[in-house]
């Protein structure tokens, strides 16, 4: 019987077709380099940054003047889109804030991931009264951590200013597993003036990626 | 530069040839699904991959990679019942075997508890003992022995029904 068992199991193999994507999936995740090169790149890149600093030092420009200035509010309500944050949330925890026009690496989210149930990121807009989010597949979800329990939202919703919410390739009793989404947003202030910007969510091998295109 | 992709495809080919076939089977073991199977053994990968871990010796890194792979199917199971989807549990999907005694046998294992088939595959068919399967799935020696005992009597009762001959 034990026999049986380990002949049977024998026969469970990877095949080439099998070994060919996971030897292709680990070329194009984002630590392709050989360990030692990996290594040797990021003392030259900390090495960079740390001349970059003392250069801008040296010339007298402040570092951090550009952050300085995008943290003062806007002087009156029609200038939205500078009031306008999006957050997303890469794999390990960290946010980064993705500004409009700029295509910033969120980091990837993956069905198998366990520590959320979407695709995090997070709309933030002082100046608004309503938050319009809409997903061309997919669906959003609501997450609340502490109690783990989770509410689907549909394709289209209003959220409020500095929510999270999670967006799913998988629609709920729906098996079909979207590979790409672009969720548009839309901001509308006091004075109606309205702020649309939109993600693009693309899927490369089993992980999602976002960049906000507008 | 050229030699240094050389040697990284050299090193991505021999871990992969040296581990698909284990973490496939783990994984299979614990999900009963040969697609999520295969998609953990990816993940698990680029896991290996890229956590670039010194080691020992081979044991030391098979040991290792089974740990990482127990844990990824965990959390596909973790997801799979968050997201309430029929977990993979409840799912009848046919098994990649072509002999239809060993398919049978190893059915009955899949129907065990995960507790107890994860301690059935590492024992039989990766020879460990249990201590070293206690390290492995992080319990106490006590208890994997109960569980290899309480897996083989639940198996014995299955072959029974079955008609089928334990030994």
């Amino acid at each position: 019987m034990i026999n049986n068992y380990v002949d049977g199991m024998k026969e469970i193999k990877a095949d080439e077709n099998l070994k060919q994507k996971i030897i292709y999936s680990i070329k194009e995740s984002k630590n392709i380099e050989a360990p030692i090169a990996f290594r040797f790149k990021k003392i030259a890149a900390v090495a960079a940054i740390a001349c970059t600093f003392i250069i801008i030092i040296i010339f007298g420009l402040h570092p951090f003047s550009n952050l300085v200035s995008t943290k003062q509010a806007p002087a009156n309500n029609s200038v939205i889109a500078s009031s306008l944050a999006i957050t997303a949330y890469a794999s390990d925890g960290t946010s980064q804030n993705m500004k409009p026009n700029v295509d910033i690496l969120i980091g990837k989210y993956s069905l198998a991931m366990s520590s959320v149930p979407g695709f995090p990121f997070k709309v933030t807009c002082a100046k608004s009264n309503t938050i319009k989010i809409t997903a061309t597949s997919g669906e959003f979800i609501s997450w609340t951590p502490s109690n783990g329990k989770i509410e689907y939202r549909g394709k289209s919703l209003e959220i409020k200013s500095g929510s999270t919410i999670y967006w799913s390739p998988v629609a709920h009793g729906n098996d079909t597993v979207a590979e790409n989404c672009k969720i548009s947003i839309k901001a509308n202030n006091k004075t109606s003036a309205t702020f649309e910007s939109s993600i693009q969510i693309n899927c490369d091998n089993y992980s999602y990626t976002a960049r906000l295109i507008k | 530069m050229e030699n240094e992709e050389t040697d990284t495809d050299k090193y991505i080919s021999q871990l992969v040839e040296n581990y698909s076939d284990m973490i496939l089977r783990l994984a299979y073991t614990y999900l009963k699904n040969m697609s999520d199977a295969e998609d953990v053994c990816q993940d698990v990968f680029i896991k290996i991959y890229n956590k670039n871990k010194t080691f020992q010796n081979s044991e030391h890194e098979k040991a290792w990679i089974l740990r990482v792979t127990i844990n990824a199917c965990k959390d596909a199971l973790r997801w799979s019942k968050r997201r309430q989807f029929s977990s993979i549990d409840e799912l009848s999907l046919p098994i990649p075997i072509k002999d239809e005694n060993n398919k049978e046998v190893v059915a009955m294992v899949l129907e065990l508890p995960i507790k107890y088939r994860s301690v059935i595959y590492l024992h039989y068919f990766e020879n460990y003992s249990t201590a070293e399967i206690a390290k492995i799935l992080h319990r106490n020696e006590a208890t994997v022995r109960t569980q290899l005992k309480r897996a083989r009597e639940l198996l014995k009762s299955k072959i029974f029904l079955g008609g089928l001959d334990y030994d």
